[in-house]
């Protein structure tokens, strides 16, 4: 069962609008975490499919994985996701500003950790899919090693301090209260963060690596 | 912009462009029903429901 929100009906937007360069050289600075992450997820993603993505954030992914529309209420950050390339639109998960069966794919990329009511977000993620369009959920697993280790730093981290952490069994529950079904899971990110000195390929499952890539139709 | 709805009614929305080049620049969204205008600034839509802008 997921539980909602952290800070009622506030979007998480401070943070990422003050430290938005120092947001953007995490990727620069943990590399291998990064394209490691970026493989798992272009295993869900066919090219000339039409992607939009929620926390959109400086387009990190977006801009590699083709994906042509970002969301985000960072403004800040989403001017550096447009000079990437990606058509950016300031907003919400909970409240998408786009029509019905827009999109062949939508991708939440250590998105829903920041999102106030990830039950909104999914119906509305739901609404603007096509047809057996898909959402791809990216998200650190909150009882693998990394997730852990992200909890017991959480306070310190100028991020991480607002995020709510889920499980794997948490986000399924969501997905399937908002009428998602077919999942498939894949995981990258095994071992501690020392460990990680090259691009790790992924595998099917979750449980041992501490991201996790999860993919459900509509 | 064509892809784009009230994100409150997700009714249609009305385009006022007030610059442009190639792409719109600076502009408004308006939704009729909700009768609300999203500004679109350097070229971005900022559509955050009313409750949420600052």
């Amino acid at each position: 069962m997921i539980r909602y929100g952290v800070v009622a009906n506030v979007p998480v937007i401070e943070p990422f609008e003050e430290y938005c360069s120092e947001y953007d050289q995490w990727f620069d600075e943990n590399r291998f975490i990064y394209l490691s992450e970026l493989e798992a997820l272009r295993h869900f993603i066919r090219a000339g499919e039409g992607g939009m993505e929620i926390g959109v954030g400086t387009g990190r992914f977006a801009a590699p994985l083709g994906i042509g529309v970002g969301i985000d209420p960072s403004r800040r950050m989403g001017e550096v996701a447009s000079e990437r390339g990606i058509s950016f639109v300031g907003g919400v998960a909970e409240s998408l500003p786009f029509r019905g069966e827009e999109f062949d794919f939508v991708l939440m990329m250590v998105t829903i950790c920041f999102v106030d009511d990830v039950k909104k977000a999914f119906d509305e993620v739901y609404r603007v899919l096509k047809v057996n369009g898909s959402l791809i959920v990216g998200f650190i697993d909150k009882y693998s090693f990394l997730g852990r280790t992200y909890l017991h730093k959480k306070e310190k981290s100028k991020f991480y301090r607002y995020a709510r952490f889920y499980w794997v069994d948490e986000v399924m529950a969501g997905l399937g209260g908002a009428r998602f079904h077919n999942f498939k899971m894949i995981q990258t990110i095994f071992g501690g963060l020392e460990d990680i000195t090259a691009v790790q390929s992924f595998r099917e499952g979750h449980g041992d690596g501490s991201f996790v890539v999860m993919q459900a139709l509509k | 912009m064509d892809i784009l709805a009230c994100p409150i009614c997700k009714g249609d929305l009305e385009l006022n462009v007030t610059e442009e080049t190639d792409e719109i620049i600076t502009g408004t969204l308006y939704c009729g029903k909700c009768d609300e205008y999203y500004p679109i600034e350097d070229g971005i839509p900022n559509m955050l429901p009313p409750d949420l802008r600052e």
